[in-house]
């Protein structure tokens, strides 16, 4: 592809292609830019329009969250690490569409076995996992007020350890910020 | 030739050292490498994903359903012997392509699962630009190979200097700033309009993140909540980072204006990290910006504060350069 240095003509014949393959990259690296005017946009890679923190924010946060609820029926956070693998942000969405899908159940086995597995910690108190929609105030949130402003229960479950350790009853819990890695 | 041609033969064909390229492949190749190998048994769990969470995209976009774990850990393993490979600058005119292609495909393929992992699409790019280009001209097995080959001793041969080793560098250079440019553009053309720019808004990106993080057991940033309540801050950072992603094609013009622009990019990452706890390793560690810089000069550098901290033994003659002067 690459020609050796040789007189001013020569040089510049042997620059086309290089110039052509540049304008043709240009376009490729430039095309995601269509997608910003498209009614339905859609990303991809690597060739991304980068829409990230391009959207309007409401001042409410609706997000799913995975609960832990011990024998005493205090609820605390639980990681997201329990209902998957491939990072925070995969987690999160993979988390959002099986709750779409209406599968939190299928989440919520699955946390709550690897909840059993793990048995250390504070994981070993939590008797019962819960598949969450909470919905949230930002402002209340960052001056560390009560923030929560609704809940959505979509999926309870026992943590599969001894038969004496599953609680009967799950829906008393307390409300905790607890959070369990 | 007319002024057009000179100044895009200044901007696109600019002669540099084949020594900078090749240190783009190893520094580039390196934190592949690591990348990939440092994931591999995520990756194989995220392969071992439920399949109806597989939307595929980018170079696997064909794909009707997930292949096999046992498939994807073959394409994990040809990727890091091609990237091993292409460190070494060994059979680059294959193995550099492949290299490229292999990670394409790998990456596009763990970003199938709902999932678009921005941070790794300016890797790809520069790998495929660095595996097809003559990235292994210095610094690589093939030269060292050519140069026993010619019985020269390698370390005695000057550093090439050419415009199609500038012109790979200035590509690598563009894929960078054109990512920067597009998601600087998808902000002004979202609901949001340049309104983004308001402390508001940008403030309102920041506090759904923690809060995300918050609801999901992750860590939450400090500083998000230490500087919540000063929207001036989010304007200035906002203005700021409007400026660095609009203003990216600029650093193509101008060597200067090139690495102005790449240090402000790489302060908005460590401010991004500080404020939102995001983690752009390629970036925060400064791989994606190398292009805008002389890095080849590191390598003396490097060399000369080696012999400096090294212990000398007195009685050792200091060593003699091919020109024949004591350096």
């Amino acid at each position: 592809m690459f020609p050796t240095d040789s007189g001013p003509d020569e040089v510049r014949q042997s620059k086309r292609i290089p110039a052509l393959l540049t304008t043709m990259l240009m376009v490729v690296l430039l095309s995601p830019l269509a997608e910003n005017w498209k009614a339905t946009p859609q990303d991809s890679f690597p060739l991304s329009y980068f829409p990230m923190f391009s959207h309007r924010r409401a001042d409410t946060y609706v997000g799913n969250a995975l609960m832990g609820v011990d024998q005493e029926g205090n609820r605390s956070i639980l990681s997201y690490r329990l209902a998957g693998d491939g990072g925070f942000n995969q987690v999160r969405r993979q988390l959002a569409a099986n709750v779409k899908a209406k599968r939190a159940d299928d989440v919520c086995q699955q946390v709550a076995a690897r909840v059993a597995q793990s048995g250390r910690g504070s994981l070993s108190r939590i008797a019962s996992v819960q598949v969450v929609t909470q919905k949230h105030h930002i402002n209340r949130f960052f001056a560390h007020q009560e923030s929560q402003l609704s809940e959505k229960f979509h999926a309870t479950c026992a943590v599969p350890r001894d038969a004496q350790l599953v609680p009967n009853e799950t829906t008393q819990a307390k409300s905790t910020s607890e959070v369990i890695p | 030739m007319n002024s057009l041609q000179r100044i895009l033969n200044q901007i696109w064909f600019p002669a540099m050292p084949a020594t900078r390229l090749a240190f783009l492949r190893i520094a580039i190749g390196l934190f592949a490498f690591w990348y990939v190998a440092q994931r591999y048994g995520m990756f194989l769990k995220v392969a071992a994903t439920e399949h109806s969470l597989f939307t595929p995209l980018g170079a696997v976009w064909w794909m009707s359903a997930p292949i096999s774990v046992g498939a994807f850990e073959a394409l994990l393993v040809a990727t890091l012997i091609a990237n091993a490979a292409f460190i070494v600058g060994w059979k680059h005119r294959f193995t550099g392509p492949a290299f490229g292609l292999l990670l394409l495909v790998l990456l596009s393929y763990r970003n199938s699962w709902t999932m678009i992992y921005h941070s790794d699409n300016a890797m790809v790019l520069h790998a495929l630009i660095l595996g097809f280009l003559p990235a292994a001209d210095a610094w690589s097995m093939d030269a060292w190979l050519k140069a026993r080959r010619l019985g020269s001793r390698i370390l005695q041969a000057p550093p090439l200097c050419h415009w199609r080793y500038g012109w790979a560098i200035q590509l690598v250079s563009a894929g960078t700033a054109i990512s920067y440019f597009l998601a600087g553009v998808a902000k002004l053309m979202g609901d949001l309009g340049w309104n983004w720019i308001s402390g508001d808004s940008l403030r309102s990106q920041v506090a759904v993140d923690t809060i995300r993080k918050a609801l999901l057991g992750e860590s939450t940033p400090e500083l998000a909540f230490a500087l919540y309540e000063h929207v001036w801050l989010f304007t200035l950072i906002g203005v700021a980072s409007m400026v660095v992603e609009l203003g990216a094609p600029l650093a193509l013009l101008n060597r200067r204006v090139g690495m102005l622009w790449a240090l402000n990019a790489f302060a908005m990452h460590w401010g991004i990290l500080f404020i939102m706890g995001i983690t752009f390793r390629y970036q925060l560690a400064g791989l994606i910006f190398l292009s805008f810089f002389p890095v080849e000069r590191l390598v003396p550098l490097g060399k000369g504060l080696l012999r400096w901290f090294a212990p000398q033994d007195e009685d050792t003659p200091a060593p003699v350069t091919s020109q024949g002067g004591v350096r």
